[in-house]
């Protein structure tokens, strides 16, 4: 007998974490379902299988001929195993699979509700797949569960400390945080004025000491998708698809791809590679909140105007959990995750 | 006593022989441990009624009774009643007198002792993914760390107490533990380490996407009897079955039986040097005997919080009274 401990709606300590998740924040206690997660880069699928987790249930992805397939199994074993095929792919063994922006994307939910149009839109990357080289995608894994993770990205204001030698710091002229939500989005938008702008990213062509900077992070909830889009003016745009794959309650895998196309040759190959400085600094941060977050009970957190998307961020968050709990899997009428939104994002689309 | 309706793996049954008793500690018990005429393992508390000297430091008689070795009082191993002792006169009465004794059992080359006060169940026993079917090797080490930290870093950080030739083992957990047949199962992600430990940590290898191995263990709550299984990607097991015994012992300190079976079958890249190493009668697999402790102290909170969780659980149901189960009744 296999016995879940405390993540999903059907495992035994489902009534006291939901008593605790309407009162608190307690990353990595619920498994949202049904969502398509981005598991994988489409180049890391091959013939040969490879093994990935949603919520520590188990994908094994490979291919047959160009398919992409996935299943609860290796696929030698798929047979021998099959009568233990859980409720994730009905009985079948089999995930429901697509392939879309450079990405591998299976559905983690019941499999009857699987939906191509619940797929969130990625204006910025072509939505059939283009071929981009390796700098510009890649993976950072944080020793955190993915709300952790999510909150970090819509709460930008931690980069003008934690990662200020690669964007800048806190002196700005001005800076103001607006959010948008959805029953299953948020949206952090973030203007800033005057922002000192770092040697590193003045060698990578942003031709002055000061410049604007906007910032939009929209997160999707269920499935901690995250499409980023920065832009400094004068400078370049920072497209960045940033999903968080939950593999547990304590590690989430960051398959990133960050699509430059409007910045000088060296930025447009050299700033992706930021990400192996700022993935790691923020998860210096991140794997030690999480085991507080995880241990403490009963303490709130204080906020700032600036965690207002953070804060918004639970409160959707919770909401989420507690119809999911009571079996209410469906997306409501304001949520629209396909939706286009290059012009929340401000970007022109890929195709 | 320890009440604990448990079964304890105490030692190694190489460990228990008919010539000379083995004296050793279970939390705050003693216990004296010898095998019998019949070779059955027979375990009494490692104290003589008549003036107190372990009985571990006496002798075995040849009809399988022990002897103190202070005075020569026999006790019956099973009954623990007292049988004799030398220069009575023919006739003479025995005092009524007798040792606790404690039922023991042999299995997977452990012995364990039933600490319960209830009849002695061998189904209770947790059931260990663990066979030898190839050549195996056994010892033991000692930490100097209670039996909740060894089992709580077994979890958190297996590489700091496994010497496993040529595996790396990440930081990065598998999904949740999840409970099995009351067992707690833990995975986490492992690679073949030849390019050295220090090349792991930088560059790309840093950021590797995926990992050929899995390093599942299987524990039991409160005893952390825990058994471990390198996997490839077919979830097929390689090379090594790992079975460890961890025991509660003097001044918070922890004694750790292992044992480990090699697959004769086995593949995967280090099968040819791992086939050397035991051809020359080494073990490419061991408990370390000392553990890094200042990269212990920095490993986060893991997996181990949820067997710290279940585990308080599981004593608090059975006997919340009792000493060694509240050794590690945490959660």
């Amino acid at each position: 007998m296999t016995q879940a401990m405390s993540r999903t709606p059907q495992g035994n300590d489902a009534d006291k974490s939901s008593a605790i998740v309407r009162e608190e924040f307690i990353p990595g206690s619920f498994a949202l379902r049904d969502a398509w997660f981005p598991i994988a880069h489409a180049p890391h699928v091959s013939a040969s299988p490879i093994r990935r987790l949603i919520h520590s249930q188990p994908y094994y992805l490979w291919r047959e001929g160009a398919k992409a397939v996935a299943a609860e199994f290796h696929p030698l074993q798929i047979q021998a195993n099959k009568a233990r095929a859980s409720e994730f792919t009905g009985g079948s063994a089999f995930y429901p699979v697509l392939e879309r922006y450079g990405y591998v994307w299976v559905w983690y939910g019941n499999p009857q509700n699987a939906d191509e149009a619940l797929m969130p839109d990625i204006p910025y990357l072509p939505r059939q797949g283009a071929k981009l080289s390796a700098n510009k995608w890649g993976q950072i894994y944080f020793n955190c569960s993915y709300e952790l993770a999510s909150e970090n990205l819509l709460d930008l204001v931690h980069a003008d400390y934690l990662h200020a030698n690669f964007v800048g710091n806190e002196e700005n002229e001005t800076d103001e945080v607006t959010v948008e939500s959805t029953s299953e989005t948020v949206t952090m938008i973030r203007t800033v004025t005057g922002r000192t702008i770092p040697p590193a990213l003045r060698r990578l062509g942003i031709p002055c000491d000061k410049a604007d900077y906007s910032a939009v992070a929209h997160v999707h909830l269920r499935s901690g998708a995250i499409v980023l889009y920065g832009k400094f003016t004068p400078g370049f745009s920072q497209p960045l698809f940033h999903p968080l794959i939950p593999e547990s309650k304590h590690l989430c895998r960051n398959n990133y791809t960050f699509n430059i196309t409007d910045a000088p040759f060296v930025a447009r190959n050299l700033f992706p590679l930021f990400s192996y400085g700022i993935g790691p600094q923020d998860d210096q941060m991140m794997s030690q909140q999480n085991p507080l977050y995880q241990a403490e009970r009963g303490r709130r957190d204080v906020s700032s105007r600036f965690d207002a998307a953070g804060s918004r961020y639970r409160m959707i968050l919770a909401k989420l959990i507690r119809r999911q709990q009571e079996g209410d899997f469906s997306y409501q009428s304001d949520a629209d995750p396909g939706k286009d939104i290059s012009g929340v994002l401000g970007c022109e689309r890929a195709d | 006593m320890p009440a604990s309706e448990l079964w304890w793996p105490v030692c190694h049954s190489e460990d228990v022989s008919t010539t000379k008793p083995l004296g050793i500690q279970l939390g705050s018990e003693r216990y004296a441990l010898y095998r019998d005429d019949k070779n059955v393992v027979r375990a009494v508390e490692d104290r003589c009624p008549h003036r107190r000297a372990p009985l571990s430091l006496g002798r075995i008689t040849a009809q399988g009774e022990i002897q103190c070795g202070y005075h020569g009082w026999t006790f019956n191993g099973e009954s623990g009643e007292l049988c004799g002792f030398p220069n009575l006169a023919p006739g003479e009465r025995i005092p009524q007198c007798s040792v606790d004794t404690f039922v023991a059992a042999e299995r997977l080359g452990l012995v364990y002792l039933w600490t319960g006060k209830t009849a002695a169940n061998r189904a209770t026993m947790p059931e260990q993914p663990y066979s030898v079917h190839g050549r195996e090797f056994h010892g033991s080490v000692i930490h100097p760390m209670s039996h909740e930290e060894v089992i709580a870093g077994l979890l958190d950080a297996p590489g700091l107490f496994l010497n496993y030739l040529g595996a790396y083992f990440t930081d990065k957990p598998q999904g949740d533990p999840r409970l099995e047949n009351g067992l707690l199962v833990v995975e986490r992600a492992a690679r073949w380490n030849l390019v050295g430990e220090k090349a792991l940590h930088m560059g790309p290898l840093r950021h590797r996407a995926d990992f050929p191995l899995l390093f599942r263990t299987h524990t039991a709550l409160v005893t952390g009897e825990t058994t471990a299984q390198m996997l490839d990607a077919r979830s097929e097991q390689l090379m090594a079955e790992i079975l460890i015994a961890a025991r509660p012992c003097a001044r918070n300190m922890t004694a750790l039986n292992w044992r480990v079976v090699f697959n004769p079958e086995a593949h995967g890249k280090l099968a040819p040097l791992y086939k050397l190493w035991i051809a020359r009668g080494k073990s490419p697999v061991s408990m370390s005997a000392q553990v890094d402790t200042r990269a212990l102290a920095q490993v986060l909170p893991g997996p181990a919080e949820d067997w710290r969780a279940q585990s308080g659980q599981l004593a608090r149901n059975t006997h919340p009274d009792n000493r060694i189960a509240n050794l590690v009744a945490i959660g």
